[in-house]
Formats: structure tokens, C-alpha cells, sequence
């Protein structure tokens, strides 16, 4: 049965070419009016500890792709985290959330950064209470929300609405994928490379990467570190050693440094790190080139939320 | 009333009951649907989500969002559930059965995750293997051909293992894997090649029994979609028994509401068919009032509405003649019945004679006729109605000692016309006067000075009023001679009353009136009294005046029995002049008095002989002790031969009966001697002694 279910879709498969990247939709659907106050919020100190700590001190939206550009991000009181901040662009296109995908959605993924003391150190009273105190706040809420009592769900709703919207279609690559536009022929090869060298296998859908667990080290073994923000950490399986989610490769140019670890400051290396560890071989100087060219196609659009004001 | 609100009170909260009812029956109906839709949802997704697991095992380059949807498409789909109909309490076991595939499809999708993971990996080497394989060439200028053939061969049973997932190629692979690990080269870059090569097969034989297991698992593991159709089965099996008590309660709903409806229905009806009934009543309550209820003809009121729409009305107004005696003799019921006969009668008579005319009874025994326009026969129609009427022998079903016997009987009838308003008032004016003057009818006109008679017969009724009240009743006196001794042998008592003044008012001129009123019992009983008392003490024979009235009214007759029947003596002395009047009907009465008062020793004369009424048959049956001979007679006795012989052949023909006779009006000598040449007992008249206040009454000698 199974044998002829895999012949029938082998028989398909001949004539079915679908590409295992999709484009960014050209625009999301999303409340707006709680996406800004969720904008307000994730740029405001207020919601945390040490009153200058935002959202946005580790995840600079404006210039660093919704990253910090340090290996790892610094947090209440400058603390220094073990993870390199991944980018909130085009996160609503990750099945899981943080690195090891401990977060079902972007509203429980809020929960964690406030409360994290190394981040922003916060209680979730202490966030409520703060939020009530202001009237601005209160007026604000009680406009989106209808209620007179802020609670931090509606914090984490807002924020996420305001995540939600962070998308940056448009890349030349989307636009190639649509049809649109001609890659050079760098870039077309070094697609080609991408797919033939298999980084297709794990950097595949719309964020080219952000939809499975995969493992780094394949080959060669990568380093494990018992602070290391993966699977292990939540299924204590010894196969889920330095398994993480995988990172999307959408905006990569400007979202370095890379790695868990933010051990690799520019793109070259990290496709020259990856081939090692996952292939085992170095990859020539060509070949990277030609890699970090496709790669650089997938730089998006700012998000359209953060165009006005 | 009240009644009816608590209905229509029922009714509305049944009707709104209902509609809530229905509301959730279209409701459950709706949820279910959707609640069902959902869980085919999900089935099909199960079937997607197989068929993107095989896709991604198979092809090489695969999107795992695809995955991902479909595992969220799964995800919503239990969200929705839980948040469904399936929460209710029939779905109990639905719900349980939810909650077990929840935590299935969550077994699922973590090697779903794995499997990712694995495939990835096993991937990765087969998609870098043949590149490296390449790459071999690159490196060696003279390939060892054993080499590169166990190489390809180690390709080709990696694709066979991995596309056809046939694990028999393991074996050979391996086989094939432990010949490569004995190869070792001097070239360092063909030995770093060669350890990469190795670590990639290595991968993909450690990784593929993995991988093998979980998508053996993902596709083999059938738990979750048999789940699913559980829930499938259990929701539909607990469907069909919530909306069988669904049903029963809408059935018993909507039987409660057509019965209420039903109910309010019928009092509806009730309600309605009363009102008809009370309208009906009211049409016959108003019919009854303008009907009379014994002919069913209209009656005085609807006279009144009736004449008006006349323009130029003639109006017959027709009396009975002394029906009050008919009644007195065959009884009220028989009076009805001969009043519903003539009423029939007049109507048909005008039916005949082909004139649109309206009859009306309008009081006792009066009926009234109304047409229009048609003043000139008026006359004709009139005589011919009333010869018509007195000529018809009324039959009358009547009762005798319990037997039902046919009563003939004829009657005369009186009428008054008037074509002037107020038609009813004239034509009666005119009517009384047509009785007062025994004619049969009369034409009203103003001519005849009806009213000022009305205003004259209400001033002497007013005078008798006062007499009567004030004792001005009283006697006057006139003698009756003795023809042989011409001396007087009795005294006729006649009757007088005076009005405030003292003027003295003869009978003639209020005895009729007093007659049509309750004064005339007094009248005659006083005059009776007074006699009595008068002559009480003497030895003088007195007579007393009757009228037919007067013997037929019970109590007078009775007054008059008790009076002989105490004063033996002095009714030894009465004679009671009786009138015969063409009022008579029934001379039974009349004998059984004449009877009576003879047995207590009164005398009986008869008045007025040989007038126009006088019936010699009724002498024989009276048999009177006196016949007194009409003044009209008597006063052209001197002159007329004729009158002579009728006189001689009453005196004869009484003479031969026994029967003392006596002249009236004797007002002259020649009369007198006339008088006493026939043979005539006695004499009374204006010759002989006028009536007076005062008699001389020889006293008793003792």
C-alpha cells in the first residue's frame, strides 16, 4: 500500500516543480488600532525594570532589522543574555518561536523577554500596575480594548498585533518569485547552489527557514553548551542536542551577527560555517560569493507600519 | 372576559415560547451542521496532512509551512470543537473522544517535528552525496574505477532505500559502506573526501531506521483519523438523540400552542356568536317594541313613526263595540283570540280590495288603519269595512267544561276617520262621538266641534268628580199614577247631582260620561242607598233605574243582591226599570239578575218599550212585572193611528201576559185620557208631577 502510494507520487512528482520558497504577502491583515498602541509599547521603557530598557533596544526595527547587531543582546541593567537576538521581522511566518521554539505564538513569546531578569526583569503585576498608573495608557487601552482594568494579556495582544505587522515583502527575491524581476546571474546560481548544496532541505518556505527544528553539526560536530538555547532544553532527548529552530534567512544581510551564539560576524563565514559543519566541506570562494549574493536578494521592505508617523 | 385575557396572555407566551423554541432549534440545527462540518474539516486534513508528509518525504526540496498549515488548518479545527456544540452535555462522549485525539495529534505533530528534523538530515546527504561523488573526479586525475563503481553503487542503493524505502538495500549499503571504510589514500585531500563521503553515509544509515520508524508511524498510525471518525460517529449518534427530544418538546410546543390557539379560537367564535345573538336579540327586542305581541301587528309606537312618512294620510280608527262585555262573557282569552281574527281580517280585506295600507292595533280593541291618498274612497271603503266586519261570524275555538267547542259570534264595530294630524287623536275624538251617537262612523272635520265636546265632557267629569267626593249625588222624585184611582202608586227614582254652585245637572248630561268612568259604580250604588232610605220607613212602592252596565257589573249586582236580602220589607217595594240596549250580547246575565232579584221580591220593568230595541222574544225570557212604554210613543199617541195601534197591541200583548203597563211623557190632559182609553195601568209625566227634590210620602200606617 505504502509502495504504491510513493510510486503514485513519484508518477506526480514528474510533472509537479513547485518552488519550496513562497514571497512575502504584499500586506497582512491586522487591527491597526492595536498594532499602534502595541508600537507604543514596544518602544516605551515603561515595561521595564529599569525604565530604559524597550522591545526595541534589542530589537531596532528602524536600522538593524528588528536586531541589536551584538552577539548577545545586553538587557536590564546592560546584563548580558547567552542568545543572539533574532529579528521580529516576518516572525508571524515562524511556526514556533525563540530558538528552540519554546513559544507557540508571538502573544505567549511576549511573556517570556518581560519577565526574563536579564531582560527586561518585569513581574507581570508590576507591568499591569505600571500601565494602570498611567492615564495615557488607560485611555489608550480602554479605546482598544473597552476595558478600564489593563491586564497584560492586553499587553501581549497589542504587541503581537504590532509584530504581526512587521513584514518586509518585496524583496528582489519575492519579486523573482512573482515574476517581476530577473535575478543576475549570481544569484541565480547561487539559488541553484543553495538548493543543490541541500540548505533548501531546512531553509525552505516564506521565511526560508522558521518552519522546523534542525540540527547543527551534522557533519562535523558543533560545540554544545549546556546554556545553549536549544531543543534539549525542553525535551531533555539527547538527539535534540544542538537542535534549533531555524533561523530565517529573510533580511540576513543586516541581521548579523549569526548563529545561536552570534559567534559569526559576516554572512561568508556563516554560509562557509554552515557548510562545514552541515556538509563537511569548505565551499570555494565562488560558491560562497555566489551564495551570499542569492542571499542577499531576500532584504524586504521596511514594514509598512513603521513607514508613517 | 377575563377569561379570554388569560388566553390571549397564554397564547402570546406560548407563540413567544415557541419562537425562542424554534430560534434554538434553529440554532442547535445550525451548530451542528457546523460542528459536524467541522470534524469532516478535520478528517480531511488528516488526509492533506498524510498526503504532505509523503510529499515531503519524497521530494527533494520541500516546504515545510505546508506542513505547518496543515497541522494548524488540525489545531483550529480542535480550537473550534472545544469551543462548539461538541461542549454540550449530549456530547459527553464526543468531547472525550476530542480530548484523546487532542493528545494523539499532539504525538503527532511532535514526529512530525522530529521527522522534519530526520528528513532534513537524511536530505541533506542525499542531496550532497552525487555532488561529492563529483567531486572525486575532481580531485583524482585517474579514478580507481573499483572505487568510483562501489561509489555509484552506494548512490544507488541509497535512492532505492531512501525513494522506495526498501530496507533489503541496507545490507548491501552497508556491505558496500564497510568495503569503502578499507580504503585508505595518500592523498590528503582524497582522504578528507573520503572521510566526508564516509560521515554522510554514515548519517544516513544512522538516521534512516529513525527516519523509517517515525514516517512508518506518521503514515501506518491510523489512532488519530480512527479518533476523529469516533467523534464522528459519536457526535451524530448524540445528535440524533438530543433532536429526538428536540422533537418531542416541539412537538409537545407546538401541540400546547394549537391547543391554546385552538382554545382562543373557540371562545373567538363563542364571543362572536354571542355578540350575533345579542344583535339578534336587539332586532327582535326593537321589532317587539313597534309589534304587538298578540296580533303581531305594529303597535301604537310604530303608529307614530309610521304616520309621519304619510304625505297625505287617511287614517280609519275602529272599535270594537262593547268588547269589554265580550270578554266579560267568553273570558280574556276568547277577546284575544276574536282580536288576532279581526285583526287578520281587516288585513286581508284591505289585501283584497288591493290598497297599500298599514294596520296597527293600538290599544285594547282599536285598530288602526293608515293609507295613503286615496281621501275619495274613503267613504266606500269605510261602509263596506264595517258592513264587512259585522256581517263576518267570527268562529273562536273556546273551552266548555273541558271541551273544545267552535263559538260563533258576530260583532259591531264603530269607526273614526281623519285625514288631519295628529291622525290618532282626531279620528278617536270623532270615534267617541260616533258611540255617543250610535252611528257606525264619521269623517272628522272641524265642523263638528269635537273639541269643545271633549273640553265639556272633561268639565262635567270634573262636576261628577266633585259630587260624588262632596255628596251631591241625590234623588228626585216623580210620581206614577194609578189610572183607575188616579191617585199615585209609586215613586221612580231618578238620579241627579249639582255642581259647586247647586245647579242641578240632569242625567242625560253626565250619566254617559259618568258611565266611561269609575264614578258610575258610585252613582248607582248611591242612588240605590238612597231610595232605600227614602222609602225605608214607608209603604211606597219606589222604582230604580239599571242600566245593562249595571247588571252585569259584579259588584253592583252583588251590592244589590246584599240590599234586598237584608231589607226584605222594603225589596217588596223596588222595581228596577231596566234598560235593553243595543249593548246587550248576552241577555244571559241579564236574566240570571232578573232571576235573582225577583226570588228577593224586587220587581222588574222594562223601560223604554218600543224603541228601536226592543225585542219581544227577551219579555218572555224577563218576564217582567212592568213594561214601560217609550215616551216617543206615548207623546204622539193623540195624533197617530199608527202609533195607536202599536201602543193598544203592547197593552194587549202584555195585558195577556200579565204584565202591568205604564206610560211615560204624559205631559197633557188629551194624553192622559188617551192613555186611560188603551187600558194603560199607570201614567207618569209633567201632566201628572215633574220630578222633585221632594215626594210626598204617605206614612206607613200601622
Amino acid at each position: 500500500m505504502l509502495i504504491i502510494i510513493i510510486i503514485l507520487i513519484t508518477l506526480i512528482n514528474t510533472a509537479y516543480g513547485y518552488e519550496p520558497v513562497q514571497p512575502i504577502p504584499k500586506s497582512i491583515e491586522y487591527d491597526r488600532e492595536k498594532a499602534e498602541l502595541g508600537k507604543l509599547l514596544f518602544f516605551d521603557p515603561i515595561l521595564a525594570k529599569d525604565n530604559r530598557t524597550s522591545c526595541a533596544y534589542c530589537h531596532d526595527v528602524y536600522n538593524k532589522c528588528g536586531t541589536d547587531h551584538r552577539p548577545v543582546s545586553k538587557g536590564f541593567h546592560d546584563k548580558k543574555g547567552n542568545v543572539n537576538a533574532l529579528t521580529v521581522f516576518n516572525t508571524i511566518f515562524n511556526f514556533r518561536l525563540f530558538w528552540n521554539g519554546r513559544a507557540k505564538d508571538l502573544v505567549e513569546q511576549i511573556y517570556g523577554p518581560i519577565q526574563n531578569p536579564v531582560e527586561m526583569n518585569m513581574s507581570i503585576k508590576e507591568v499591569e500596575e505600571r500601565l494602570n498608573n498611567s492615564p495615557f495608557y488607560r485611555k489608550k487601552f480602554r479605546k482598544v480594548f473597552g476595558t478600564d482594568r489593563i491586564k497584560f494579556e492586553h499587553v501581549a495582544q497589542a504587541i503581537a498585533e504590532f509584530e504581526k505587522a512587521l513584514i518586509t515583502p518585496d524583496s528582489k527575491f519575492d519579486k523573482f518569485l512573482r515574476g517581476e524581476v530577473e535575478l543576475s546571474k549570481e544569484e541565480i546560481e547561487g539559488y541553484k547552489l543553495f538548493k543543490k548544496l541541500g540548505c533548501i532541505s531546512c531553509h525552505n518556505g516564506v521565511n526560508l527557514g522558521g518552519n522546523s527544528f534542525q540540527k547543527i553539526g551534522v557533519v562535523h560536530s558543533y560545540p554544545w553548551h549546556e546554556n545553549s538555547p536549544d531543543r534539549y532544553q525542553i525535551t531533555k532527548n539527547e538527539f535534540d542536542k544542538n537542535v534549533f529552530r531555524v533561523p530565517s534567512l529573510r533580511n540576513i544581510d543586516c541581521t548579523y551577527p549569526y548563529f545561536h551564539d552570534g559567534r559569526v560576524k559576516t554572512l561568508e563565514d556563516a554560509v562557509q560555517i554552515m557548510a562545514f559543519y552541515n556538509l563537511g566541506f569548505k565551499l570555494s570562494k565562488d560558491e560562497i560569493q555566489k551564495i551570499v549574493a542569492f542571499l542577499k536578494t531576500l532584504r524586504g521592505k521596511l514594514p509598512e507600519i513603521l513607514k508613517e508617523n | 372576559m377575563k377569561k379570554l385575557n388569560i388566553v390571549i396572555l397564554l397564547a402570546v407566551m406560548v407563540t413567544i415560547g415557541l419562537v425562542i423554541y424554534n430560534q434554538f432549534t434553529r440554532g442547535f440545527i445550525e451548530e451542528s451542521a457546523q460542528t459536524l462540518s467541522i470534524i469532516k474539516d478535520i478528517e480531511k486534513q488528516e488526509f492533506i496532512l498524510e498526503g504532505e508528509i509523503i510529499k515531503s518525504s519524497f521530494y527533494l526540496y520541500y516546504n515545510y509551512d505546508r506542513l505547518e498549515n496543515s497541522i494548524k488548518k488540525l489545531e483550529n479545527g480542535i480550537k473550534k470543537l472545544k469551543e462548539s456544540h461538541l461542549r454540550s452535555r449530549f456530547h459527553k462522549n464526543s468531547y472525550r473522544l476530542l480530548l484523546q485525539y487532542e493528545k494523539e495529534l499532539e504525538r503527532k505533530i511532535k514526529s512530525i517535528h522530529h521527522f522534519e528534523t530526520v528528513n532534513s538530515l537524511i536530505k541533506n546527504s542525499q542531496i550532497y552525496i552525487p555532488s561529492l561523488t563529483l567531486k572525486y573526479i575532481e580531485i583524482v586525475k585517474n579514478p580507481d574505477i573499483e572505487y568510483f563503481l562501489v561509489l555509484n553503487r552506494v548512490i544507488s542503493s541509497l535512492f532505492i532505500i531512501k525513494n522506495a524505502l526498501d530496507r533489503s538495500f541496507i545490507t548491501e549499503l552497508e556491505n558496500d559502506i564497510n568495503f569503502l571504510k578499507k580504503y585508505r589514500f595518500n592523498n590528503p585531500e582524497l582522504e578528507h573526501f573520503h572521510s566526508i563521503l564516509l560521515s554522510h553515509l554514515d548519517v544516513f544509515t544512522k538516521t534512516f531506521p529513525d527516519y523509517y520508524r517515525t514516517l512508518q508511524y506518521l503514515l501506518e498510525d491510523k489512532t488519530d483519523i480512527n479518533l476523529i471518525n469516533q467523534i464522528k460517529n459519536s457526535f451524530i449518534e448524540e445528535t440524533g438523540k438530543e433532536s429526538r427530544i428536540i422533537t418531542f418538546f416541539s412537538v409537545g410546543a407546538t401541540g400546547l400552542f394549537l391547543s391554546v390557539l385552538g382554545y382562543l379560537a373557540f371562545l373567538l367564535i363563542k364571543l362572536e356568536m354571542n355578540n350575533r345573538l345579542l344583535r339578534q336579540l336587539r332586532k327582535n327586542l326593537e321589532t317587539k317594541m313597534v309589534t304587538d305581541e298578540l296580533t303581531g301587528l305594529p303597535n301604537r309606537k310604530a303608529f307614530f313613526i309610521k304616520e309621519l312618512q304619510y304625505e297625505k294620510p287617511t287614517f280609519i280608527l275602529i272599535n270594537i263595540d262593547n268588547f269589554k262585555h265580550i270578554n266579560d262573557l267568553y273570558g280574556s282569552e276568547f277577546g284575544d283570540q276574536l282580536l288576532i281574527d279581526l285583526g287578520r281580517f281587516i288585513k286581508s280585506f284591505f289585501e283584497r280590495e288591493g290598497i297599500e295600507a298599514e294596520i296597527f292595533r293600538l290599544g285594547a280593541d282599536d285598530f288602526g288603519i293608515l293609507y295613503e291618498n286615496l281621501k275619495k274612497k274613503t267613504v266606500r271603503l269605510t261602509e263596506k269595512l264595517i258592513r264587512t266586519i259585522e256581517d263576518h261570524t267570527f268562529v273562536i275555538k273556546s273551552r266548555d267544561r273541558g271541551k273544545e267547542i267552535d263559538v260563533e259570534i258576530s260583532i259591531d264595530v264603530s269607526a273614526g276617520v281623519s285625514y288631519e294630524r295628529p291622525l290618532l287623536e282626531k279620528a278617536d275624538m270623532v270615534l267617541k262621538y260616533v258611540k255617543k251617537r250610535r252611528e257606525k262612523y264619521m269623517i272628522y272635520s272641524p265642523e263638528l266641534n269635537l273639541a269643545k265636546a271633549i273640553e265639556d265632557n272633561l268639565r262635567i267629569l270634573s262636576i261628577i268628580k266633585y259630587a260624588v267626593n262632596n255628596n251631591r249625588v241625590y234623588l228626585y222624585y216623580q210620581p206614577i199614577f194609578d189610572n183607575r184611582t188616579d191617585t199615585v202608586a209609586k215613586y221612580e227614582c231618578l238620579v241627579r247631582i249639582s255642581d259647586q254652585s247647586g245647579n242641578v245637572i240632569a242625567p242625560m248630561f253626565f250619566l254617559p260620561i259618568a258611565r266611561e268612568s269609575k264614578y258610575y259604580s258610585i252613582i248607582t250604588k248611591t242612588v240605590i242607598r238612597k231610595a232605600f232610605n227614602k222609602f225605608r220607613n214607608t209603604d211606597v212602592p219606589f222604582s230604580i233605574n239599571l242600566s245593562s252596565e249595571d247588571m252585569t257589573d259584579k259588584e253592583i249586582v252583588q251590592y244589590i243582591y246584599k240590599v234586598l236580602e237584608k231589607e226584605p220589607e222594603v225589596a217588596k217595594r223596588v222595581t228596577f226599570e231596566i234598560l235593553e240596549s243595543e249593548s246587550i250580547k248576552n241577555y244571559d246575565e241579564i236574566y240570571m239578575f232578573v232571576k235573582n232579584v225577583k226570588s228577593l221580591g224586587a220587581k222588574i220593568a222594562i223601560d223604554d218599550f218600543g224603541s228601536g230595541y226592543s225585542n219581544y222574544s227577551h219579555i218572555v225570557n224577563l218576564e217582567p212585572d212592568y213594561i214601560k212604554i217609550d215616551g216617543s210613543l206615548i207623546k204622539q199617541l193623540p195624533h197617530d193611528i199608527y202609533v195607536q195601534i202599536i201602543v193598544s197591541t203592547i197593552v194587549d200583548f202584555s195585558r195577556k201576559l200579565g204584565i202591568r203597563t205604564i206610560a211615560e211623557y204624559v205631559h197633557n190632559e188629551d194624553v192622559y185620557a188617551m192613555v186611560k182609553s188603551l187600558g194603560i195601568d199607570y201614567s207618569q209625566g209633567y201632566y201628572l208631577g215633574k220630578p222633585s227634590e221632594k215626594c210626598c210620602i204617605k206614612k206607613k200606617s200601622k
